[in-house]
């Protein structure tokens, strides 16, 4: 065995884990509750929602393979319009601003509700964007990134304790085959908000950069995405085999209810909801670090400055004063988010990648 | 004044005044049976008088002509200095300077500092690894390294550290199976060490260190030769200073912390698993058991199974403060104990034991200052913290439940959780010379990791598993 000096850029296991890791949490916590129009076909709709995504990562693999640089932003940079190129970035960071703040609302209101009850919501919030916006300053991608991977089997664990569920004697398969009571077009409009499940994973556009030159793209992306899909579709079986149609649109986060019926009547925790939270707590630090450096990389692409601190308070501080400014959660317009997630993290992107295919064959 | 060339008298004239002001600096002139003049100089104090007279004055009388200092004086290691800076240096550490008149002075390394033989080992407690252990003279360092690797391809570099101690520092490494990357590395922060003294090998240690502020320590200090011995044979390297009886072993990842050497020793493989899965638990029990309890009693008790509650509740009936305060009260009493402990002879050391354990203990309990409970939380953590075979690692731990407690008393379980975030981001972020700090953990290496935990028998008969 020998010890060597670590060789730079990011491997095909740290695609698969940050692709998997930056989309995850706050799909699962919320689960099937956002999609508020129809949710008797939730996992059949979650399936669906992941297709558009297999598509945007195959164009990825194919641009990692045509443009060595692997900057998706660069290159855009050199082909459009300077005013339109601007406003892409803007439109970039607004809507992953508005994605934490989302976030962070949905955060401190499980906090509020099932941990912290007497402790003001702006203190949930104020601590913990100090907290991810130090780490994500000290440490930069690749402590992110090997944080992460850390992290990505205390998510295993999550999910084989879902799986477990399964096997409760309150899981009833009646509730499970899809139910086509709607017509398509209600299908795939109740659909945008499970596809907006996997928004996070524009993240990737800023982590393709630091991947080594020699790992692909495709493959990895392509298994976490598959990965994630099956990890949702689980979440929603569960769920709406436990809770049935009706219960599960009254629940605020369902898969925590779930967990609150797993009581141990021995061991050291009686109760395991909490615990459950505590890890979903860090899960989300998790995904919060990875937004608000994406943040600081369209930052960075918009202004040119590599200074950390400064972009990085700035996004904290507006996200703070959002979170001040607007409606908690359940009041927020979460369709309208939904679509702008959609647009954003798909649309938007597709739309470089193709514009990047096009510009790149007549040249 | 040109050094080859000046005579007898000058000589002796520059020298005494160089050394003028240090009382065991030792001059002798005389003339041998051929008639040529001699001049010697030393410390009297760090060289030894049988090699003067057997080496240096019984030669140089018995012969008949004396044309090449080198063809009379025998000694190993004898030395002709370029300049004075050279010759003033040589003197200094302990060398004989002998001149003869019309020949070049000669110095010969004829240095005796008084120290310790080899001893067993006093930090690093071990039951069936080898006893000995290093000592304060970096030679003999050197010298139990190589008694257990015999293979021509040890390397080693040699330096000079410290302008006014001008320490021996030696880099050692296996050529083949450290990286040249790494050995170049660490030579070159080797030589970035630009302070005037060098007393111990963690001094060298705090220059080589990738990131100063950190938490964690990036070198490994060890007394044992076989621990030092196995990390070579792992690709590291290692380095030996004078003075010190302890090696520095670099690049060090929080996975090497937790193990020993000895282990790899046991015959039954499932002895290496499980203290190194034992200690690894250990380790985060006895970094977050008493942040967790304060986070379950003062914030989430309907955790707790109902029994335990009230146990915990009962026991806490007559305590006047918060969970946190009393188990800070505790903490700093536990640290107290073991400073006191550590600095004092061991014979009252085992009094501080039993005082502190009896008052801190039973009569805190009795008293109604601290409950029962957490005295076992703080017992417990104690021990657990322990089972660290690295003191300064263990330290670190010490610290960070501090500032988990501190966040777990203010934010219950959510604090908890983003202290124990931002520690895991700053053990992210840690590199020993460019080795990732939780590696094989993250970045992840499965072989590596599991090298670690489970011994296969491909490993044992040095085939690749």
């Amino acid at each position: 065995m020998t010890t060597g000096i670590n060789t730079k850029g990011f491997r095909s296991f740290d695609i698969f884990v940050f692709v998997y890791c930056s989309t995850v949490t706050l799909g699962v916590i919320f689960l099937p509750y956002v999609a508020e129009e129809e949710i008797r076909s939730a996992w059949l709709k979650l399936a669906v929602s992941a297709l558009p995504y297999f598509l945007l990562l195959y164009l990825l693999h194919r641009f990692s393979r045509h443009y060595e640089s692997r900057d998706l932003f660069k290159e855009v940079k050199v082909r459009m319009w300077t005013w339109l190129y601007g406003a892409i970035l803007l439109y970039f960071f607004g809507s992953v601003i508005y994605s934490i703040l989302n976030g962070l609302k949905g955060l401190t209101m499980i906090t509020a509700v099932y941990l912290l009850p007497n402790t003001s919501e702006w203190i949930l919030a104020l601590t913990f964007l100090a907290a991810g916006g130090f780490a994500v300053w000290y440490g930069g991608i690749e402590t992110i990134t090997r944080f992460v991977v850390l992290l990505f089997f205390l998510e295993l664990i999550v999910l084989f304790l879902l799986i477990a569920l399964l096997f409760a004697g309150y899981f009833r398969w009646i509730y499970i085959p899809p139910v086509f009571g709607v017509g398509a077009t209600d299908f795939f409009k109740s659909s945008i908000s499970d596809a907006a499940r996997y928004g996070g994973i524009i993240a990737v556009l800023g982590f393709l950069p630091f991947v080594r030159k020699d790992v692909s793209v495709g493959p990895p992306a392509i298994a976490a995405i598959t990965f994630l899909m099956i990890t949702y579709v689980l979440v929603a079986v569960i769920t709406l085999g436990t809770f049935g149609f009706e219960q599960s649109l009254v629940q605020l986060s369902p898969i925590t209810s779930l967990v609150q019926a797993l009581t141990t009547r021995m061991g050291v925790f009686e109760r395991l909801d909490l615990v459950f939270l505590g890890i979903w707590v860090v899960s989300f630090f998790k995904i919060y670090m990875i937004q608000l450096w994406f943040v600081f990389f369209i930052s960075h692409k918009c202004t040119g400055s590599r200074k950390r601190w400064p972009l990085i308070a700035s996004a904290a501080v507006i996200v703070f004063v959002l979170f001040l400014l607007t409606p908690p959660y359940i009041g927020q317009n979460l369709q309208a988010y939904n679509i702008n997630v959609l647009i954003y993290s798909f649309v938007l992107p597709l739309f470089l990648l193709v514009f990047l295919f096009i510009r790149g064959k007549r040249a | 004044m040109e050094l080859y060339a000046c005579t007898i008298e000058e000589m002796k004239e520059k020298i005494t005044a160089a050394f003028e002001k240090s009382d065991d600096f030792d001059t002798r002139s005389f003339t041998t049976r051929s008639g040529k003049k001699v001049f010697l100089a030393f410390f009297s104090d760090i060289t030894n008088d049988d090699q003067i007279r057997d080496n240096v004055l019984t030669p140089l009388m018995e012969a008949a002509e004396i044309t090449d200092l080198r063809d009379i004086l025998s000694t190993p290691g004898l030395a002709r200095p370029a300049t004075w800076k050279e010759l003033i240096a040589a003197l200094s550490k302990g060398d004989v300077l002998v001149h003869a008149d019309g020949q070049p002075p000669c110095l010969l390394p004829l240095t005796d500092y008084k120290k310790r033989p080899v001893a067993t080992t006093e930090v690093e407690n071990h039951i069936y690894g080898s006893h000995n252990g290093f000592v304060e003279d970096s030679l003999t360092n050197i010298s139990l390294v190589r008694k257990l690797i015999r293979h021509e391809n040890l390397r080693l570099k040699e330096f000079e550290l410290g302008k006014g101690s001008r320490t021996h520092t030696a880099l050692l490494y296996l050529e083949g199976y450290a990286d040249p990357g790494l050995v170049e590395e660490a030579e070159r922060r080797i030589k970035q060490y630009r302070k005037d003294h060098l007393f111990s090998v963690g001094e060298l240690g705090m220059v080589l260190k990738d990131h100063y502020y950190a938490l964690f320590p990036q070198t490994l200090m060890t007394e044992r030769p076989d621990n030092a011995a196995h990390a070579l044979s792992q690709g590291k390297v290692i380095i030996i200073a004078d003075n010190t009886p302890y090696c520095l072993v670099i690049p060090v990842t929080m996975m090497d912390l937790l193990q020993t050497s000895e282990e790899n020793g046991y015959t039954v493989p499932w002895n290496l698993t499980f203290p190194r899965v034992i200690r690894f638990l250990s380790m985060i029990v006895g970094a977050v058991l008493p942040a967790l309890y304060v986070a379950l009693v003062a914030f989430h008790p309907e955790l707790i199974p109902t029994t335990l509650t009230l146990t915990i509740a009962q026991s806490r009936a007559q305590i006047p403060f918060p969970a946190p305060l009393e188990a800070l009260l505790m903490m700093v009493a536990l640290d107290v104990l073991v400073e006191a402990s550590i600095r004092l002879p061991s014979f009252v050391g085992q009094t501080i034991g039993i005082v502190g354990g009896l008052v801190i203990g039973t009569a805190a309990v009795e008293a109604g200052i601290v409950s029962s409970t957490m005295i076992i939380v703080i017992a417990f953590t104690a021990v657990a913290n322990f089972t660290m075979p690295n003191w300064e690692f263990s330290s670190s731990w010490r610290l960070i439940r501090y500032g988990l407690l501190l966040a777990a008393s203010f934010l219950g379980l959510f604090g908890l959780m983003l202290a124990l975030c931002l520690l895991m981001i700053h053990l992210c972020h840690i590199k020993s010379f460019h080795k990732p700090f939780l590696s094989p953990l993250t970045p992840l290496n499965g072989k590596e990791l599991t090298d670690i935990f489970f011994r296969t028998k491909n490993r044992d008969k040095g085939e690749p598993s």
